[in-house]
């Protein structure tokens, strides 16, 4: 008697709900009083323990009575804290109760099941599933719900995660939350199965009861009647879904269930609704009926709904703080924009590092095309493309998808929640305007807005610098400033530890870091004149710095270096270096590039040693201006120039004609260059086929606007860049480290130009008059014989910079003049004057192949008239002896 | 549902709209290569002209395309469809229909005008042989009350094309 009085007890607290739902398990009837409710379920314990009078129910009697009053106690003790508390007292009055409520272990499975399943049977099997939903863990037969589409396809795979239909419908529309269930889910029934192989007719008509109460309830405008279908074991858990010609009567009045044509399967991307049966039901007994022809398993079920709005929905989504850890949300940042960790690559890629110190991500929202204002996910999602939340809810009200536009994996609205990085990006961003839709994102998760304009940078005001992931300023212990104003002799401190990734050799140009991870550029104390400390951000620099080496061309002085010019050398010598194919690729204009003024190389050297493009120009002033506008361009365009001394032998003599039209020279040239080696390349597809996207017109010689291009282009010059991976090292042309290049190329071509393009830290390295003569005061004596530190360069990450690169490393003979890389913008800037003066002399003869960059575009310089820059083309008469001129013109009006 | 319902569809949502909108400013900014955009003053249907890429089979030949936008676009994909006289392609119809997974059920909300452009492209490029498909006349027939093709449950069963 213990138990009936526990239970007893324990029924005191049971609403009307409970109670009936006790009943509808133990198959009574539900009508009556709440005290005759209570009766009856006691009378079972006691009749149970008496006569066996339930002949029907079988074992079903007292225990499975007991063990229903007391889940369910057990329910309303966990939802309900005043149930709780009450109950409390309760246990502390009767030892026998605690012990039943609490001493339950969770894992007798036959015994405290609570079996609900569409076949309509609650009797336990051998082969049961457990809907995966903490609050439901009802139990089903596997059989009646994991079904094959096709009869003849055998059973299905039993999923590792299962939700019944309830929990799959409640989901499929959160915005409809179900109140009641007057039809629990039930089965359709196939009548016959057709022998000629057409569809079965699926048939079922049942009846369910509301009650005056529900009657009340649907009084109320939000509330209403829904007749809903589901799929069993539909690839889509979510959905609702009709099968074809489906036929709903409710009380004898049809409704149409569905609006496609009833011969039309439901795509994976197609969503059913329930319609909505309120006018067509009564009180009391009502009969639902539904037909269809469809050879699948569909349950069929009535539940009374309730309208949630719009913000109670978004209400339902995890605050930013408890959708997910911060650091989770930073790491998969990291990795999305780093890559995975150098030791972590087995693979045969793991020598290719990825060099790229930032990348862009666009924050717009890809459902609305404006930027993001709560920047929202599924949680389970691995990339890190967020959308606009509200946005993302709003249309799913409609469409009830609930699928992640980005990978299209089908969730619900239970995932969502606010992603802690992006979200703190977007609202420091909410008042920037709304064409400012871009960051740049370091590998450690610090961040910028990304600028296109001087307007848009003055804008984002301090957003422009970069931020530490959880949204404060980096501290720059060197402060540079980013204005033109330049505090001569400031020496940018350097700390010569390279921490951090990508340490490779020369992925570092031009840059060094220091303690806090920021690349300085250190100023180089012979420089004069040189503008003060600036702080490059090391993404634009390390990217953006092109190595080139220049040609002297100072007139007269042609000849000096006639070995290497004759020789066919280029320049560039690497000891181990070799060529970046994948920059290479990426620079060349795929379809004919050559031909236009821009080619540029990129060259990656084992060494380091960056050759810098000098100007050719002595003639003039505009030697000075061109060299500024050359580095500029460099920069901006990032065209590294480089080969390997392998590459000398692919390129013909002939390829270095003499040209005084040093643009058509260029442009021959270099396609002889490639043209020559391609056999050796062996077919290796360098050059897309036109197939190059946006990103290719970059340079193209008159492209309007490369830059925006390349950055809407990046996944295709990524695609396009030459795998690293093939077997390039026989090519003479490609340097055993790709990698480097290859970071190069991916990142530094496509999303930094711009950036770098407004940066008015560049400005400071340009000259800003053609005759800056205090300049150019000793070149040589900046130079740093690139032989000598080659080793050297590479460790501390220097980058050389040569001018008229005679290949001193290969014994070029002292011609080679290489600046360490974190002075290396402005040495070479500053030893590019000299050219004029003269100095560049021995220089001059030893570039044989000039790589000429003109950046005319976006940056201050462009207000020069793009001709005066000798690297615009061909304008310049002068006689050149061989040379190679390649030219990138990122001239972008 | 008819061409009838396809036609006289139902005007655009507010968020299709403004999101038709920026595809279109940005279309105009940087079109895909290519790609023309006929400037209609209609934002619900655009018809693009498309030229068939440079050493493919197709080169130098013009087709229009037609891309008509659901009121609940981007949920929804596009109707898209060439315009007669449609491009000879395993894939392609002789009434334009196109057999295009991304305009039906690979279909993201992510894609854009200038992404299905593309692709659309894509899959003329790589064509080797220009024929209509082998079910052409028995689909055309099919489809001859003018049925949109967003209504044709595709079997998607060739990557290669």
């Amino acid at each position: 008697m213990d138990l009936v009085n526990s239970c007893k007890e324990k029924l005191a607290y049971f609403r009307i709900k409970e109670l009936k739902d006790v009943l509808t398990q133990l198959g009574l009837s539900k009508q009556g009083k709440k005290q005759d409710l209570v009766d009856r379920i006691l009378n079972v314990l006691l009749d149970a323990q008496g006569s066996k009078a339930w002949p029907k129910r079988g074992v079903v009697g007292r225990d499975e009575a007991v063990k229903l009053v007391d889940d369910i106690y057990r329910k309303m003790q966990v939802s309900g804290t005043d149930l709780a508390s009450k109950a409390q007292c309760v246990l502390d009055s009767s030892n026998s109760n605690t012990k039943l409520v609490k001493g339950e272990p969770e894992d007798s499975f036959p015994s405290n099941t609570k079996v609900r399943c569409p076949c309509g049977s609650t009797l336990e099997t051998e082969s049961m599933i457990k809907c995966e939903d903490p609050r439901c863990q009802v139990w089903q037969h596997i059989g009646c719900v994991i079904v094959a589409d096709k009869p003849m396809e055998g059973s299905p795979q039993v999923p590792e995660v299962f939700y019944c239909e309830i929990c799959r419908l409640s989901r499929a529309d959160p915005f409809w939350t179900a109140m009641a269930h007057p039809l629990s889910p039930v089965k359709l029934a196939t009548t016959n199965i057709p022998t000629d192989g057409t569809n079965p007719v699926q048939n079922i008509e049942k009846s369910f009861h509301l009650t005056r109460a529900d009657k009340d309830l649907l009084n109320k405008p939000e509330i209403d009647v829904q007749a809903w279908c589901m799929l069993l074991h539909d690839k889509v858990p979510f959905r609702m879904q009709w099968p074809q010609y489906a036929d709903l009567q409710v009380n004898g009045v049809p409704v149409r269930a569905i609006n496609r044509p009833g011969s039309q399967l439901l795509g994976a991307n197609g969503r059913d609704d329930g319609p909505i049966i309120t006018p067509c039901t009564k009180d009391g007994i009502n009969k639902i009926s539904l037909s269809g022809c469809d050879a699948r398993s569909f349950c069929l079920g009535v539940r009374i709904v309730k309208r949630r709005t719009l913000q109670q929905i978004l209400g339902l989504i995890p605050k930013e703080s408890d959708g997910e850890h911060f650091e989770d949300a930073l790491a998969r940042v990291c990795r999305c924009v780093g890559g995975g960790a150098p030791t972590d690559g087995a693979d045969s890629d793991s020598d290719l590092e990825v060099v790229a110190d930032s990348i862009t991500v666009n924050l717009r929202c890809p459902m609305s095309g404006s930027r993001m204002k709560v920047a929202g996910r599924f949680k389970p999602c691995v990339h890190m493309g967020c959308f606009d939340l509200d946005v993302f809810v709003e249309l799913n009200q409609r469409s009830r998808k609930w699928q992640c536009p980005i990978c299209l994996k089908n969730y619900s609205l239970d995932s969502i929640i606010v992603d802690p990085y992006f979200n703190r990006v977007t609202t420091k961003m909410r008042h920037c305007g709304e064409d400012i839709t871009e960051i740049e994102v370091k590998p450690n998760g610090s961040w910028r807005v990304k600028t296109k304009t001087e307007a848009e940078r003055r804008e984002v005001g301090e957003l422009a610098q970069w931020h530490n992931p959880d949204g404060t300023l980096c501290s720059i212990p060197n402060e540079v400033v980013q204005s033109e104003v330049v505090e001569t002799g400031k020496q940018v401190k350097q700390e010569g530890n390279s921490e951090g990734h990508g340490t490779i050799n020369g992925l570092k140009l031009g840059l060094r870091k220091n303690r806090d991870g920021l690349w300085v550029v250190s100023k180089h104390e012979g420089m004069n004149g040189s503008s003060g400390n600036k702080r490059l951000q090391p993404e634009n620099f390390g990217q953006k710095v092109i190595p080139m080496t220049s040609s002297g061309t100072g007139s007269g002085h042609e000849g000096e270096d006639p070995s290497v010019n004759q020789d066919g050398n280029l320049d560039f010598n690497n000891n181990s270096g070799g060529m970046e194919l994948d920059s290479l690729a990426l620079n060349i204009d795929p379809t004919f590039g050559f031909g236009a003024q821009h080619i540029s190389a990129p060259v990656a050297r084992d060494a380091a040693e960056i050759i810098v493009l000098s100007d050719t120009d002595d003639d003039d002033n505009d030697i000075l201006v061109s060299s500024g506008t050359g580095f500029n361009n460099n920069q901006n365009d990032v065209g590294v120039a480089g080969f390997s001394e392998a590459a000398r032998s692919g390129i013909p003599e002939p390829s270095y004609p003499e040209d005084p039209n040093l643009v058509t020279a260029a442009g021959t040239s270099c396609l002889g260059l490639f043209n020559e080696n391609d056999d050796e390349y062996g077919g290796l597809p360098l050059w897309p086929p036109s197939q190059g996207g946006p990103g290719f017109q970059l340079f193209s010689s008159d492209v309007s606007d490369p830059l925006g291009d390349l950055q809407h282009g990046p996944t295709s010059i990524n695609g396009y860049s030459l795998g690293p991976d093939t077997d390039m090292g026989h090519v003479n042309l490609v340097p055993p480290d790709t990698s480097v290049g290859r970071s190069d190329g991916n990142d530094g071509l496509v999303d930094n130009p711009l950036a770098f393009e407004e940066d008015p830290s560049l400005q400071l390295f340009l000259p800003t008059r053609p005759s800056d003569s205090s300049m150019h005061s000793n070149v040589r004596d900046h130079q740093v014989d690139v032989s000598s530190n080659n080793g050297g360069l590479r460790s501390e990450d220097w980058i050389s910079l040569r001018l008229g690169g005679s290949a001193a490393t290969t014994g070029g003979g002292g011609h080679v003049e290489s600046v360490p890389l974190a002075n290396g913008s402005l040495t070479s800037r500053q030893s590019m004057p000299p050219n004029r003066d003269g100095t560049m002399d021995s220089l001059a003869d030893t570039a044989s192949l000039l790589l000429g960059m003109n950046g005319g575009g976006r940056s201050e310089k462009a207000s020069r008239p793009r001709t005066e820059s000798p690297f615009s083309f061909p304008r310049q008469k002068r006689s050149v002896r061989q040379r190679l001129y390649l030219s990138i013109d990122t001239d972008s009006e | 549902m008819t061409s009838s319902s396809a036609t006289a569809r139902k005007a655009l949502s507010k968020i299709a709209c403004n999101r038709l909108q920026k595809e279109l400013v940005e279309w105009q900014v940087n079109p895909p290569a290519g790609f023309k955009h006929k400037v209609t003053d209609n934002l619900q249907r655009w018809v693009i002209e498309v030229i068939g890429a440079p050493g493919t089979l197709y080169a130098n030949d013009t087709y229009q395309l037609q891309v008509d936008f659901p009121e609940h676009y981007p949920m929804e994909a596009p109707q898209v469809i060439f315009l007669h006289p449609a491009p000879l392609h395993p894939h392609i119809y002789s009434n334009g229909h196109i057999c295009l997974d991304i305009l039906y059920d690979s279909w993201s909300p992510a894609m854009t005008v200038s992404s299905v452009c593309i692709s659309i492209l894509s899959m003329l490029s790589s064509s080797t042989v220009k024929q209509r498909p082998e079910d052409n006349d028995r689909y055309v027939k099919n489809c001859r009350n003018g049925r949109s093709p967003k209504e044709t449950r595709w079997w998607f069963h060739d990557d290669k094309v």
